[in-house]
């Protein structure tokens, strides 16, 4: 009775009540969204260097170091030479050993240099090695090898021809036209930035700067096929034993060549979430705080129509209602509003992000996948109900008093 | 004839220093048609309000079914008043929202003795109580109360307080939005269907012209011993 009484009255106030659930749906659809992108980025950027035990750049801080090699975000401020690759690569705890260089660019995209091994080595997602898609991996001087959205954005395919950039930046400016690039191969999508990058060999990236000194190319200086690699932007570090990777990492950083630094990537990954908690945190308020105000508008809603009910209370009343039966029927009223809010959020956010996550994606590296509801995210969602029922409250008790007070005819 | 209501030295003011009501003694048989009469202010909500059992009396006692309303719990008199009394206001009497069948079911969700009373097929037993009263319910199927005239709601009305054959109907003004046609009808009907289901009739109203038919016709200004400064 009370339920088929709460959905005709709340049918009856339709317009003012969708306005609330669209409140609530959207306030919703914020927190939840705010969720997913977190554990999204989260993901992203731990799927990123799941084989990788070490990295090891010119000593900077472990999150540059971190963020420029394998994320490609912001530069190396210094390299390290390729001696000292050597000696690191020899050590008899080295499975493998991927050398690095960065610092060019293509329309926006980074090119990486590195060797043929980086193909069979290098790990995302869980332990998942590279695929290509199309083609091979570069052989020989003038090959590129293509990240997936590379390839699909710029529309390349097998056998073109592309030329690099110096520096990096969105648009090519200095660009080594004396050395255009055939497109070998295309990598299969991977979800990390390998997806954004150009990958070249070492000694093709080394020969076509051979000639250049301070980003400026000398005047009537020749083409260089290929030079010998002189110094590196990082190197990844695959150990036989995972265990003797903080050992390696000391005796790393205590190097007397020249001075280095190398990292735990999963370390430094938390390292960084520790940074970005303030962030996420404060994020996470600030949609708490939108559904709260979604809620009390709720709230207010129920009171401002409680004052035009009262007739429809009285006649509750009389009919044999109890007081506490009122009460229930308003926070049924707030149970089911704030319930297809919330639904109605979630399905929100699941189409927002259907339409959305090949972007996000593609433009950040931050996989989502729209049906993947956590188990953390069904607690938020009973916590909102959980408030919605609590926003109810206020007009229920209302209400019962009321009805005690107006007895089965209103008094004013 | 076998009493149905009573009322003994009640007294009730709303606050402490005041009475508005102040009778000695008021009875209802079972099955009588009984007018009382009496102008605005003079208490007559307020006296239907102890009768249901919404508010408490100061003193005195009132009987229903020989049950004193005033040693009950609320949740007794209010179960009291779901199974046994079916009220007819003077407007404002249905849930807008729902139509006239669903308005005249209302009341057996609230009381188990009446839903009991009506059988496995209300639905049939409220289509037959609004056709005595001259409406289809089919045809007002799925239109709001609030878009059935005046004259329509007032005879929905009455067939909700009668579904589950309470033994009292009490009428408060159910008339004083009507033409004159339409309350001589509405009270030809109302008198009808209470005689046909032997429903006791408690009619209160400031209109002394309706008293015809009546069994018996009270004055409440009489009754009542307090001062009213807004009666009489």
């Amino acid at each position: 009775m009370l339920l088929k009484l709460a959905r005709a009255s709340l049918w009856n106030r339709r317009g003012t009540i969708a306005l609330t659930l669209f409140t609530i749906a959207l306030s919703v659809a914020l927190l939840l969204a705010v969720e997913r992108l977190r554990e999204g980025a989260r993901r992203g950027f731990a799927s990123s260097v799941s084989g990788t035990d070490l990295v090891v750049g010119a000593r900077t801080s472990p999150l540059q170091l971190l963020l420029y090699s394998v994320f490609h975000i912001g530069d190396a401020s210094a390299n390290l030479r390729w001696d000292s690759y050597e000696v690191i690569a020899a050590l008899p705890e080295i499975r493998f050993a991927i050398p690095i260089t960065l610092g060019d660019s293509h329309r926006g995209y980074r090119v990486l240099g590195t060797e043929v091994g980086y193909f069979e080595h290098f790990r995302h997602g869980r332990r998942q090695a590279l695929v290509f898609a199309a083609g091979r991996a570069f052989a020989g001087a003038q090959e590129v090898v293509l990240g997936a959205e590379v390839a699909r954005q710029l529309r390349y395919r097998i056998g073109d021809s592309l030329v690099i950039a110096h520096g990096g930046g969105r648009h090519d400016i200095l660009r080594h036209d004396e050395a255009p690039f055939r497109v070998v191969g295309v990598l299969a999508a991977t979800g990390t930035p390998v997806d954004r990058t150009l990958h070249v060999s070492l000694e093709s990236l080394e020969a076509i700067h051979a000639d250049w000194r301070h980003g400026v190319r000398l005047p009537g200086s020749a083409n260089h096929a290929e030079a010998a690699p002189r110094t590196l932007s990082a190197v990844f570090l695959g150990l036989h034993n995972r265990a003797a990777a903080l050992g390696l990492q000391r005796r790393i950083n205590e190097y007397t060549g020249e001075p280095l630094l190398a990292i735990l990537p999963a370390l430094t990954l938390a390292q960084l979430w520790s940074l970005t908690a303030v962030a996420e945190n404060a994020l996470r308020l600030v949609a708490a705080c939108v559904v709260l105000a979604g809620l009390l508008g709720l709230c207010g809603a129920l009171l401002t129509a409680l004052e035009q009910r009262r007739r429809e209370l009285a006649i509750l009343r009389a009919l044999g209602a109890r007081p506490w039966q009122i009460a229930a029927l308003l926070l049924i009223e707030s149970g089911a509003i704030t319930l297809a809010g919330a639904v109605a959020g979630a399905l929100l956010l699941v189409l927002t992000l259907a339409a959305a996550g090949p972007w996000l994606l593609a433009e950040y590296g931050v996989p989502v996948a729209p049906l993947a509801f956590t188990p953390r995210e069904a607690c938020l969602l009973a916590l909102v109900l959980a408030a919605g029922l609590a926003a109810g409250l206020l007009p229920a008790w209302r209400a019962w008093r009321r009805t005690l007070a107006d007895g089965l005819t209103l008094r004013t | 004839m076998v009493e149905l209501l009573s009322l003994t030295g009640l007294r009730f003011g709303w606050r402490s220093d005041q009475t508005l009501l102040d009778i000695d003694a008021l009875a209802l048989a079972s099955g009588e048609r009984l007018f009382l009469r009496g102008p605005s202010g003079c208490g007559k909500s307020t006296l239907l309000g102890l009768i249901g059992g919404v508010l408490q009396p100061r003193s005195g006692s009132i009987h229903l079914l020989g049950q004193a309303l005033e040693a009950l719990r609320p949740a007794a008199r209010d179960r009291l008043r779901a199974d046994h009394i079916g009220f007819v206001f003077q407007q404002f009497n249905l849930l807008p929202y729902l139509d006239a069948r669903d308005n005249v079911l209302l009341p057996l969700g609230f009381s188990r003795r009446r839903a009991a009373a009506v059988g496995s097929d209300p639905r049939a037993r409220a289509d037959e109580l609004l056709r005595r009263l001259n409406l289809d319910a089919d045809a007002l199927a799925g239109q709001a109360a609030a878009e059935l005239s005046f004259g329509q709601q007032q005879r929905v009305a009455v067939a909700r307080a009668l579904i589950g054959a309470p033994e009292l109907i009490v009428a408060d003004e159910p008339t004083s939005a009507l033409d004159a046609d339409n309350r001589k009808a509405f009270l030809d009907l109302l008198a009808k269907e209470c005689a046909r289901s032997g429903t006791a009739l408690l009619f209160v109203s400031h209109d002394a012209s309706l008293a015809d038919g009546f069994d018996r016709v009270l004055d409440l200004p009489a009754l009542n011993r307090a001062t009213a400064p807004a009666c009489c």
